[in-house]
């Protein structure tokens, strides 16, 4: 019941953002009938009543007893693991214009080999070297995307 | 029959068979890497058609287009990651399977349903193309809007066990559909005064993070390191019972590709979702689906390489283009100065016949290069899982960034990955979700449309008869989903079926 009403409530404050934002959207002289707002304000709409449609639902269900008994899990520790792989992503974000494309994915793929458990070692720098390499190769020389940095190195 | 021999000598005199096999080869590649959509892999061939033969050119587009299509799935059932956005229906079921250890299995039925949608997508536009061009010409506005709520209302019988949050993850789609400028006045929505943001949010970033970068961040996040799925998989082609088996799915597949392909912004997404429900729908092994059902594979796979043809259709007779790989096609002919219509068919008939040749070679070349290709990447999704990881999140930073040379869609896709993440803990499901980003924009545009054709009277709906037919479809569709899920329920609830299959 308590993960379903969570749940109602951040769709219920994604409602309210969504419409907070959608009527301050300009009005144009070109605009329709409708106008740019309009669907989005019945999407907010939409968005609410299913968030409080949920919320009685797990009330109700809570009411009924009815709570379904799920794998214990240490919420905690698969948010904090999760998060370790976004946080090598964003640093690779933060990183990749200043050292380049190349010295960057080196870093992420050692980075995620280590984190999926692989011991330091030479052999992950050289699997690493290699990985960011071919990726070089194929993306920035044989589909001639210019990747970021210079030279996308 | 002389157009059948034209083709057959065009075969003989010139390098199509190659620059066919050349197409497909390269298509696979395109498709089976994440972000390298079937039009990127199109778009960076285009400069290298400059030069060549314009009968040649066309074949070396059309036929990267139909491996593009088959190669999406690849990723889809080895890594969780929809190589093309046609592949996303293939997850489902191919990633459920690969789980299993039946990685090997779950390829071969989608290279073996690829062909056969393939050609018979061939056969189609080789039939049909004029008829049903005329079809697809009639559509306006207030069908394509109409197209579009049916494509939205497979939405109740994807919603799992929650229909709330099937529902949920839909809105959440259409509003993630209406970022960027307001398709009638151009006024800017939701961008945050991001001049990235002016065109949109892409599907494929959507995708790549809702099924990509969160089963990154599940893998990451389970309570025991899992070990690597599929070990000592081998390329499994289908055998007799299941061929036969087989035979429902690919024919629904084939159909709704047939459909779907001729009608302009329909594509092989809405047909892949589709001809999954509708096996889903006529399955005896309903209980399979979502759990690695063959059949839940077969049936998009024939119908997005089915599309990969029948896209030609409104392409070669009107100029028409119905997706954007669709779109590249028309201006490689343009770029040859091709004009399409019925001109195209009169003055520059060993064109088309040359294309029809050239896409009976790719088509067959497709289960060759298919089965050749596809050991290389059961080799691949069997490396240790920490590799495999590492390189899977590689592989999305560059071929997300190579989609518009941004790093800003990198940093959306990674957000789009904590939502998928999210949405995952709390049982709320990716469909929906992905079916509110892909048509949001189709049915908002053309609602809109139709409603300054008409000034603001929604009869216009009722009075056009395709979207009149295609609304009481899908009114048809909603009731009778409906109508099966409380009944399943109602079995649940007296205990005569255990909850989880309702």
């Amino acid at each position: 019941m308590a993960r379903d009403l969570v749940c109602s409530v951040v769709l219920l404050v994604a409602a309210a953002g969504y419409y907070y934002l959608a009527s301050g959207i300009a009005s144009s002289a070109l605009a329709d009938e409708v106008g740019a707002a309009g669907l989005p304000t019945i999407y907010a709409f939409a968005l609410g009543s299913i968030g409080l449609i949920m919320a009685l639902q797990a009330v109700v269900k809570g009411l009924l007893n009815r709570v379904e008994v799920g794998e214990a899990v240490d919420l905690g520790l698969m948010l904090r693991r999760a998060g370790g792989v976004l946080g090598i992503g964003i640093g690779y974000l933060l990183i990749v214009s200043v050292v380049g494309y190349m010295i960057a994915l080196v870093i992420v793929l050692a980075a995620m080999l280590i984190y999926f458990g692989e011991r330091a070692s030479g052999r992950i720098a050289l699997a690493a070297i290699v990985g960011a390499g071919l990726f070089w190769v194929l993306f920035d020389r044989l589909l001639g995307i210019p990747m970021p940095g210079i030279w996308g190195l | 029959m002389e157009a059948v021999f034209q083709g057959l000598g065009l075969l003989v005199t010139t390098p199509i068979v190659f620059v066919a096999m050349a197409g497909v080869g390269w298509g696979i590649l395109g498709g089976a890497l994440p972000g390298i959509s079937p039009s990127i892999a199109m778009a960076l061939l285009l400069p290298l058609t400059y030069g060549m033969d314009p009968g040649l050119a066309i074949v070396l587009l059309a036929s990267t287009y139909v491996g593009a299509e088959y190669g999406g799935s690849i990723p889809a059932i080895l890594i969780n990651t929809p190589g093309t956005n046609a592949a996303a229906a293939t997850v489902l079921d191919g990633y459920e399977m690969q789980r299993q250890g039946r990685g090997g299995e779950a390829l071969g039925i989608s290279l073996y349903s690829g062909v056969i949608g393939a050609f018979f997508g061939l056969m189609m536009l080789i039939l049909l193309s004029e008829p049903l061009a005329e079809v697809a010409l009639a559509f306006t506005p207030m069908a394509y809007c109409a197209l579009g709520v049916l494509g939205l209302s497979v939405i109740v019988s994807l919603s799992g066990n929650s229909l709330m949050k099937g529902l949920g993850a839909a809105v959440l789609g259409l509003m993630v559909a209406t970022v960027g400028s307001d398709p009638i006045s151009g006024v800017s929505r939701f961008t945050f005064g991001q001049p990235e943001l002016l065109d949109g949010i892409a599907p494929i970033i959507v995708m790549v993070g809702l099924f990509a970068v969160s089963e990154l961040l599940r893998q990451a996040s389970a309570p025991a390191w899992e070990k690597p799925t599929g070990t000592g998989t081998q390329l499994k082609l289908p055998d007799g019972p299941m061929r036969r088996r087989l035979v429902k799915p690919q024919l629904l597949g084939s159909a709704i590709g047939t459909v779907e392909g001729v009608m302009p912004g329909a594509g092989g997404t809405i047909a892949s979702f589709m001809s999954y429900n509708e096996a889903r729908r006529w399955s005896r092994h309903k209980g399979e689906f979502g759990k690695g059902s063959p059949e839940g594979v077969a049936a998009p796979e024939t119908a997005n390489n089915t599309v990969a043809s029948t896209a030609l259709v409104p392409v070669l007779s009107f100029g028409i283009p119905g997706s954007n790989s669709a779109a590249i096609l028309l201006g490689g002919l343009l770029v040859h100065g091709l004009l399409p219509g019925p001109r195209l068919f009169m003055e520059n008939g060993d064109v088309v016949i040359g294309l029809y040749a050239g896409l009976f070679v790719a088509t067959l070349s497709l289960l060759v290069l298919g089965m050749l290709i596809l050991p290389v990447c059961l080799w691949l999704v069997n490396r240790p899982k920490a590799y495999l990881m590492a390189f899977i999140y590689a592989l999305i930073f560059s071929g997300i960034y190579s989609i518009d040379n941004s790093l800003f869609d990198l940093g959306l896709v990674l957000g789009a990955g904590a939502v998928g993440f999210l949405m995952r803990l709390t049982g709320f499901p990716f469909l929906p979700a992905v079916l509110g980003v892909v048509l949001g924009y189709l049915v908002e545009s053309n609602y809109r449309r139709s409603l300054v054709l008409s000034g603001g009277d929604h009869a216009i709906f009722w009075e056009d008869p395709i979207a009149f037919g295609l609304l009481i479809v899908a009114t048809l569709f909603i009731i009778g989903s409906l109508g099966t899920r409380s009944w399943l329920g109602w079995r649940a609830l007296r205990g005569n079926t255990p909850p989880e299959s309702a």
